[in-house]
């Protein structure tokens, strides 16, 4: 070996001065240009310029000028670290533009308040494309996301149209606040992403977004990446950049004209899945069977409440057995009759046209999403203009602007009836039309949430949901002097939410009424941001950052109106303008009220990085956050969020250099403070109440009802990151790792206190939970000839969640729906649960696990008994996946593309809410088929009880709905063809897509779909009751065509 | 170009520093806090209305504490399924029961409110004139005092269960709690004799300083007088007992009323009652102070009520077919499905909530009379008997605790009256078990764990 090396010396020394003497002898000319970047057209210094086939060689200076001389008719080779190296024939004056790389880790990604090249970044970001997103036809982009960026868990709530969804990023950081991650839509922080409640289900508050206009989304994950957002980054940062033309680009074939793109994708919806629920024969069967159990047993509340009739026991809604024997078992499918096949139409347009001074990106969109369920659909009308002028060589101004119009026509689920009450208590046997009078839908017996026939419903019960928004902003950029450039920028996020009720007095004899609220939330903001580009030689770079933000959130007002109309009158719903007598508006019937709110909270932000790369190898970042609230208490106002990471560039050193196989390795390590300020605008203010409706004595009463908190403040979340990214192969197999500890203290939570205080609770900073996980991302070309390409992008996490402090409260403390609650030992959200044992085979009665508990609380013995009870509760399941992940295979063929992606989610459960009244007691809802299972006479050995009317037992919370989430889903599966440029004349691009979702589904989970989301109505229960659901409406799967030209 | 930048810089500072404030001091303006609603005397009268309208509440004054009492004591029945019933009906309470939780609850909520009155004027926190301070102060000490009394009774060992009285009471609080961390503040039970002290020592400041004219559903100076009568006479020390309830006879500012179902009938208690010496008032539905009682046992909705008195109860009440109480307490009204025995005592939409009554001073100068051997116990007794339209009959302890048990039928009073006198058979426990006590709630346990349970 050390042969070779002097071997390999000698050789160099031999050829330098083999081409030092040489140029001796040539004709030497002395050449000089400039070097500019191909997109921004700017100068780039340190380029390094090289003879070709020589060693001599310069750097462009300061001005990205260079002089050199060279030997007449010689090649010139540029090089630039993440650009593309350039050999052009030197000649004096010239002007060479660089192209940058397209490899994955010459990226530019959206930092907070900047950009960055992806491979000097030392935090944990990961980008999607846009067009990744587009091509799916997803209720909202952010659905989009599942699957693609690891850590990040999409729980999408429903096929629902415009539905929402929640994203977590790497685990869950809160109880009682905001979950969510921050969303900034090109430098405007949007609120927290929880929608409106409206029934069963909450309204999207991001489908007022058009994705075919997202360029980009950077997910922000680790401190030193989001503490730049401060107060607000604990849960992870969603930086949506929306599509710009640039500046000087040439566009439309060379031609400098504008470029159109016109897409228009017709979708194909249906339920991934319905219950397999018991026809009429099966039901009639089941209930004569527990009427007789309850006999022969002696249940009180079961067949006795019927009275004594053992031969034809009476069915719910008056119907005598015999009689449905007799009518041939007639079964009403009830979840067919609310569900279609949804045929949704989505039309996108946009312009691009940028010369040197003006760059335009204009669109439109209309987008009618019809979902599977009758009367379900979500409409947008969308435009947008992004544009920037060039008003002289230092100053550019520009702005963003879009205006979206929605109307979500909303249909009950779940418990609000619709297809939750086909999937439950709309019985079998029960006709759609009343049997005396065909015109009219039947009447439903139960008075569970009204006895409408959900039939009935459609039409007549309306819930329209419209949004008219602008997410606009406006920007000037000051380039002061040779690498300092200020920026000035105000946003704006304004709209006005118009919900309308209709009840129509056809389904129920009752009176025709209608509602309407309009409420005005607006989010005004505005910052300066300074930068500064600091080189002090060739291998000491920094960049400097500082800015301040200001955001104020306001609400013009809210404004109530609702109108019950005389009975047997018909009306409409307000939006369309129902007359309204004089005499009903001045009467109790009807009410108009409207009040100011004005300013809901603010927030004032100081914020500062630092950059500074040595020999190109070594990356340090430092970040720093001022944030204050009018949310924090007086003693806590401003909260600093410092984060600093460091970098190495392994490959850049001499005994990685030219190692053949790693093209790129970087490992990087970040620790960072971060807060998450979605507490209540007013937790920190005292609240006395004044009861003027209540009286002592005829007098007014008043007491307090919150006491101040002056040191209220952020939860703070500490992090630490560490992993590294690779390129192997030139980039053929790229990829990268991450490991992180997340640890969230000053939990914002209801502590106990003696309740001999007065009080049971107070609301202060006490919580405390952690975080910490795994993340794996790896992209490999796997094949590329030059007619087939194959790729591949494979990502998984871990994540596991525990709480450790939660201010002594009890376990009843934090809970929601489905037995979920907050215990110091647990993940947040575990199920609270009584565990059954399987059914004795003697009686067919459930048994379930007694528990024996001493005086601290600590079980002491395990018993089995058949006596339910709620002291026999304890923590069960896995509200969280251990694992998620997403593989995506894209292969091309000539001008074919196919594209599939499956996602997957190990370990974790699903608490099914629902189950409990669908496979116990046979009544008002009708069951599953797979009580067919039950048990029937002694000895029989099954794990379904025997069936009995008593409906006591279902409500019941055990373990026996605790099922396995673990699944694998073919999430989208597409197939393109592009047709070659001028095929048509004139038209750059047509390419058709066939996209499907949703398509197949590997799961044990018995229930329907198991991807599940039980969207709730506050921040806690959206953090709590993740893993449960409720006869909620199943995921859409979905067939798409599309066309997409450009020209 | 320069003087471009400059000038946005300047005015991006100057916008942000008159912003700043503005946006940092948002509060909502729907928002009342603390020091902007307690200013002035009327702010802090509306304080103690709060105060007063906890005390009036089901599980303090209210009634339900009361007819737990008797469904303990067996005087009443409960068909409720419920399983804080189940629990009371088995003398099984545990840490969970809402009753319990809510007696500790809301008699704490009421101290807190009380201690906020007193607060503010020790304090000078508010302009009060000379009268208000003493008056206002002395009422809300009353209603703290008879809280801590009202705790004592369910929570605690009865008054002699130990020699010294050291068994375990309630905690004492008597700070106003104004921030939170005071609210964190763990306080261990002091010792009965401890509890008793304090109410004994709150009610002889409360009586030299209320006034003596009463006033309108407010306490006054017969009231502390009466209720330091009733404390010492369940601590069985008779001599006291009989000197502050002969005060108020001696004064006869107090009569009884004709009928004996007066004072539950009006809910304006001047009109129609002289029998009343404090109650709370009832003026509206909103405004009832009485629901615990009616709502558990009224007769004239459309359900069957789920309580009703127990067939001895109902016995005792027989024994004499004049007794007008037993056509007041006892109705056989029962549905075809339903059939029971139920009480119409309380069958109004509104009532006030007795606190304490001369037919209760009564009884007890009658008895502490007769252990003393001073005044005329009899002519007492025979005063109770005569409205009652029942022979009258001497003065023993037997006769007086026989009327006792039948004038103040499901008023709850029974079961410490069979504490008083060491019954060895409440509901089959001795009159010291800790089975017939409330557990010691998770929502005080929750905040404080080391707390001694029961």
């Amino acid at each position: 070996m050390k042969h070779f090396y002097t071997l390999l010396k000698t050789l160099f020394a031999v050829t330098l001065m083999l081409v030092l003497t040489s140029s001796m002898f040539a004709q030497k000319v002395q050449v000089s240009g400039k070097v500019t970047d191909s997109e921004t057209r700017e100068t780039m210094v340190g380029v390094t310029v090289l003879e070709k086939g020589t060693q001599n060689g310069i750097t462009t200076d300061i001005n990205g000028g260079f002089k050199i001389t060279v030997q007449k008719g010689a090649i010139l080779v540029l090089s630039f670290v993440g650009y593309e190296q350039v050999e052009v024939p030197a000649s004096d004056g010239m002007t060479v533009a660089m192209k940058t790389k397209q490899t994955m880790l010459n990226q530019v990604v959206v930092v907070g308040y900047g950009t960055q090249n992806k491979r000097e970044v030392t935090g944990s970001i990961y980008k999607v494309k846009g067009a990744e997103i587009t091509s799916l036809p997803v209720p909202s982009f952010e659905a989009g996301l599942q699957g693609r960026a690891p850590g990040v868990t999409v729980m999408q709530s429903s096929g629902l149209a415009g539905a929402g969804s929640a994203i977590k990023i790497r685990g869950v950081s809160s109880i009682t606040s905001g979950g969510d991650p921050l969303y900034v839509i090109d430098g405007v922080i949007l609120p927290q992403n929880q929608g409106e409640r409206i029934g069963a289900v909450n309204t999207n508050v991001l489908n007022t977004i058009n994705p075919d206009d997202i360029e980009s989304i950077d997910i922000l994950k680790d401190a030193s990446a989001t503490a730049i957002y401060g107060s607000r980054g604990a849960n992870g940062v969603v930086l949506i950049t929306t599509k710009r033309a640039k500046l000087g680009q040439s566009t439309s074939g060379g031609k400098k004209a504008p470029n159109f793109n016109v897409g228009y994708r017709t979708t194909m919806s249906t339920p991934t899945q319905l219950y397999q629920l018991l026809n009429t024969e099966e039901y009639v069967k089941l209930y004569v069977e527990a009427y007789e159990n309850d006999k022969r047993f002696g249940v009180v509340n079961g067949a006795a409440a019927q009275g004594d009739n053992p031969s034809t026991p009476l069915l719910y809604g008056g119907f005598k057995v015999k009689d449905i024997v007799d009518g041939g078992y007639q079964t009403t499918d009830w979840q067919k009759e609310m569900t279609r096949v949804g045929i949704g139409h989505a039309v996108d347009a946009s312009m691009t046209y940028g010369n040197d001074k003006l760059a335009t990106y204009f669109s439109l969109g209309y987008h009618n999403d019809a979902s599977y369920l009758k009367e379900n659909s979500f409409n947008l009308f969308s435009s947008r203009l992004n544009l920037d002028y060039k008003l002289s060589k230092s100053l550019q101004v520009g702005f963003n602007t879009s205006y979206s119009h929605s109307i979500n026509n909303l249909v009950p689920v779940s418990w609000n009836g619709g297809l939750g009450k086909a999937m439950s208590t709309a019985l079998p046997y029960w006709p759609i039309y009343d049997p005396t009078n065909p015109d009219k839908y039947y009447k439903f017996p139960q008075a569970w949430n009204g006895s409408y026939n959900p039939l009935a419903e459609l039409g007549n019960r309306v819930m329209r949901e419209r949004y008219d928004r602008t997410i606009s902003n406006i920007y000037l950029n000051y380039n002061v002097f040779k690498n300092f450039t200020a920026r000035f920028e105000g946003g704006i996020d304004s709209y006005t939410r118009t919900y309308d009720e209709f009840f129509n007095n056809v389904i129920e004899e009752v009176n025709t009424r209608a509602s309407q609220n309009i409420i005005k939330p607006q989010t005004l903001m505005a910052k300066v941001i300074l930068n500064y580009d600091y080189d002090l030689n060739k291998n000491n770079k920094f960049k400097f950052m500082a800015g301040q933000e200001l955001l104020g959130n306001s609400t013009k007002y809210n404004r109530n109106k609702s109108v019950t109309f005389p009975t047997g009158e018909a009306g409409d719903a307000f939006y369309l303008n129902p007359t309204i007598s004089d005499a009903l508006m001045a009467s109790q019937n009807y009410s108009d009220k409207s009040e100011v709110i004005g300013m809901q909270y603010g927030f004032v932000s100081y914020f500062g990085r630092v950059f500074y790369t040595l020999n190109n190898k070594y990356l340090f970042n430092v970040s720093i956050r001022q944030d204050a609230s009018s949310r924090f208490g007086t003693n806590n106002k401003w909260g600093t969020f410092p984060a600093a990471s460091v970098g190495w560039i392994l490959t850049e050193e001499d005994f990685m250099k030219d190692n053949g196989i790693f093209n790129y390795f970087k490992v990087k390590v970040g620790y960072g403070k971060t807060g998450n300020a979605e507490i209540p605008n007013d937790a920190q203010y005292s609240r006395l109440i004044t009861n003027d409706t209540k009286l002592y004595g005829g007098q007014p009463i008043r007491y307090i009802t919150q006491l101040p908190n002056p040191d209220l403040r952020w939860e703070t979340t500490n992090s630490f990151d560490a992993g590294f990214e690779f390129g192997i192969l030139k980039d053929r197999i790229s990829g990268s790792f991450d490991y992180y500890y997340k640890k969230t203290k000053d939990l914002f939570l209801n502590a106990a206190v003696p309740a001999s205080s007065g009080l049971t609770s107070v609301l202060i900073n006490v919580g405390e939970l952690w975080n910490q996980g795994v993340e794996f991302g790896l992209n490999t070309t796997n094949i590329k000839t030059k007619n087939f390409s194959w790729t591949t992008n494979f990502n998984i996490a871990y994540n596991k969640n525990e709480v450790t402090n939660t201010g002594n409260a009890g376990p009843d403390a934090f809970g929601s729906t489905g037995d979920v609650r907050v215990l110091v030992g647990y993940p947040v959200g575990v199920n609270y649960l009584v565990k059954e044992l399987g059914v004795d085979p003697a009686t067919g009665k459930p048994i379930y696990e007694g528990l024996e508990k001493n005086e601290k609380g600590e079980i002491i013995r395990r018993f089995k008994t058949f006596t339910y009870s709620t002291d026999y509760r304890q923590p069960l399941g896995k509200p969280w996946p251990d694992w998620i992940g997403g593989l995506s295979n894209t292969f091309q063929y000539k001008r074919f593309d196919v594209s599939c992606m499956f996602n997957f989610q190990l370990g974790g459960s699903i608490y099914d809410d629902s189950e409990k009244y669908q496979l116990n007691a046979i009544g008002n809802w009708n069951l599953r088929k797979d009580v067919l299972d039950r048990w029937q006479q002694p000895g029989d050995i099954t794990d379904v009880p025997r069936m009995t009317l008593d409906a006591d037992v279902p409500n019941r919370n055990t373990d026996r709905y605790l099922h396995d989430a673990s699944y694998l889903r073919l999430k989208n599966l597409s197939v393109g063809y592009t047709l070659a440029p001028n095929t048509i004349k004139g038209i750059n691009k047509i390419r058709v897509a066939l996209v499907g979702t949703n398509l197949l589904t590997w799961t044990k989970y018995p229930g329907m779909d198991p991807e599940i989301f039980r969207d709730m109505e506050n921040q806690m229960q959206r953090n709590l009751s993740a893993n449960v659901t409720y006869i909620s409406p199943p995921q859409a799967r979905t067939f798409s065509l599309s066309v997409n030209v450009e020209f | 170009m320069k003087k471009i930048l400059y000038s946005l810089l300047a005015f991006f500072v100057l916008v942000s520093v008159t912003s700043c404030n503005k946006l940092l001091e948002v509060k909502p303006e729907t928002l009342t806090g603390i020091d902007e609603g307690i200013q002035n005397a009327s702010d802090l009268q509306a304080v103690l209305n709060g105060s007063y309208d906890v005390f009036r509440n089901t599980h303090v004054m209210g009634g339900t504490a009361f007819v737990a009492a008797d469904v303990i004591a067996q005087e009443a029945y409960s068909t409720s399924t419920g399983f804080e019933w189940g629990q009371i009906k088995t003398l099984n309470m545990n840490l969970f029961n809402p009753i319990g939780r809510d007696i500790w609850k809301n008699a704490y909520l009421c101290v807190q409110r009380a201690n906020v009155v007193i607060d503010y004027i020790d304090n000078d926190k508010v302009t009060l004139t000379a009268e208000q301070k003493k008056q206002w102060k002395a009422e809300a000490q009353f209603i703290r005092a008879v809280c801590f009394y009202h705790l004592v009774q369910f929570f605690s060992l009865p008054y002699d269960a130990t020699k010294d009285n050291t068994q375990p009471g309630v905690p004492l609080r008597v700070e106003a709690i104004l921030a939170n961390e005071f609210a964190a503040t763990k306080l261990a039970r002091a010792s009965v004799e401890e509890v008793y002290q304090f109410v004994l020592t709150e009610l002889q400041s409360c009586e030299a300083n209320l006034s003596t004219t009463p006033i309108y559903g407010h306490v006054s100076k017969d009231g502390a007088t009466a209720y330091l009568a009733k404390v010492y006479f369940q601590m069985n020390k008779m001599d006291k007992a009989y000197q502050y309830a002969d005060a108020i006879v001696t004064a006869g500012n107090y009569s009884l009323d004709n009928n004996w179902w007066a004072k539950f009938a009006s809910a304006s208690m001047d009109s129609t009652t002289h029998e009343v010496i404090f109650a709370m008032t009832s003026s509206a539905i909103a405004e009832n102070s009485g629901s615990g009682y009616s709502d558990s046992y009224r007769t004239n909705k459309a359900n069957p009520p789920s309580f009703g008195p127990t067939d001895i109860l109902v016995s005792q009440l027989k024994q004499i077919n004049t007794d007008q109480r037993a056509t007041q307490v006892v109705l056989t009204a029962g549905t075809a499905n339903v059939p029971g025995v139920y009480s119409s005592k309380y069958n109004y939409d509104y009532m006030i909530a007795p606190v304490i009554c001369y037919n209760e001073i009564l009884l007890i100068h009658a008895e502490a009379g007769f252990a003393l051997g001073s005044g005329d116990p009899t002519a007492d007794l025979n005063a109770i008997q005569t409205r009652a339209g029942v022979p009258l009959t001497a003065a023993s302890l037997e006769n007086i605790a026989s009327e006792r048990r039948k004038e103040f039928a499901l008023e709850g009073k029974h079961f410490f009256n069979l504490k008083r006198l060491k019954s060895n058979n409440i509901h089959g426990e001795g009159w010291n078990s800790s089975k017939l006590l409330f557990q010691i709630p998770d929502i005080e346990q929750n905040g404080n764990p080391d707390i001694i349970l029961n």
